[in-house]
């Protein structure tokens, strides 16, 4: 006899539910969680690098930081004088919402105003799992070429910041900003982006800004 | 087994039907089908009102009749819709 079942349900939704409970418990603490996506080599730790201190004593920062292996992202974070967490995926290529509820038992990192989520370098996989975050930003270095919006449209689409990284290569580089801007655009009306060098400092005060006002805003939406 | 699968789900038909027979293969769900229902991205002009065609899957940086910014929709499903299977009949 053949059975028909209708389903219907999403294939991730046992991530999805993980990741209600970490919104739940992130917005009981009031911090902001930003889970940032970017190929491998783009510049995640070094815009933590330079975030942190700048935003200074406005808002207190936790770090989460997936890789493949090796210490040495949240080895730099600390570095700052920050409580970072490694997540050691072993071979897989972006994080879910489970490792990062085992983050937070396995380490004190809330309260804090701000977690930040380095994601594992790749553009592709880690679009789709939601880790209970605010929001996602999109990484884009100078270097990587003014195609990879369209190229890689996923992400860009879900991204409500791009963060164009190593804008001090700028001079050295072919890379049509105008372009990318109407890529990230036509994929994301309502998305913003913002130019950043870690190294020049040019761009970082608008991007701690922008993480003030939106821990605010979520602080207000609490009360 | 059906599928449904979005064009910004991170999900590729071709490799999951690969999985699909891989982890299948010897076992009793031996030959089982994967159907996968396909669901692009739309990029609709809310200025002319409609969506536009891609062409070759290359995205549209505007509305090639009126020039606007254009609005992404869909694309993004990764549901199970359907499972049916055989029952041995009393």
């Amino acid at each position: 006899m053949k059975t028909v079942v209708e389903v219907r349900r999403k294939a991730l939704a046992a991530n999805d539910q993980v990741a209600a409970e970490l919104r739940r418990r992130f917005t009981d603490s009031g911090t902001l969680v930003v889970n940032l996506i970017s190929s491998p080599g783009s510049g995640k730790t070094a815009l933590l690098e330079a975030t942190i201190p700048a935003l200074g004593d406005r808002c207190s920062c936790a770090v989460i930081v997936g890789d493949l292996a090796t210490e040495r992202d949240a080895d730099r974070i600390r570095t700052l004088g920050v409580r970072a967490h490694q997540v050691l995926t072993g071979g897989a290529c972006h994080l879910d919402a489970r490792q990062v509820a085992q983050a937070l038992a396995a380490m004190s990192l809330l309260p804090a105003d701000l977690l930040f989520i380095e994601n594992v370098g790749n553009l592709i996989c880690p679009t789709t799992y939601d880790l209970g975050e605010d929001f996602k930003v999109a990484l884009l270095s100078v270097t990587e070429g003014d195609d990879k919006p369209f190229k890689y449209p996923a992400i860009f689409a879900r991204a409500e910041v791009t963060v164009v990284t190593k804008s001090d290569l700028l001079p050295h580089v072919r890379f049509d900003l105008g372009a990318v801007r109407q890529q990230v655009a036509s994929l994301n009306p309502i998305g913003r982006l913002l130019v950043t060098s870690a190294t020049s400092g040019d761009g970082i005060s608008s991007w701690c800004d922008l993480l003030a006002a939106r821990r605010a805003a979520k602080l207000a939406g609490r009360r | 087994m059906r599928l449904a699968i979005g064009e910004l789900s991170a999900v590729e038909p071709d490799l999951i039907r690969f999985g699909w027979q891989a982890v299948t293969a010897d076992t009793p769900d031996a030959g089982a089908e994967l159907e996968v229902v396909w669901c692009p991205a739309v990029q609709r002009c809310e200025a002319c009102g409609e969506d536009k065609r891609q062409r070759d899957a290359v995205w549209l940086p505007l509305c090639p009749d009126c020039g606007q910014l254009l609005q992404v929709a869909g694309g993004t499903e990764l549901d199970v819709l359907q499972l049916t299977y055989l029952t041995e009949s009393d």
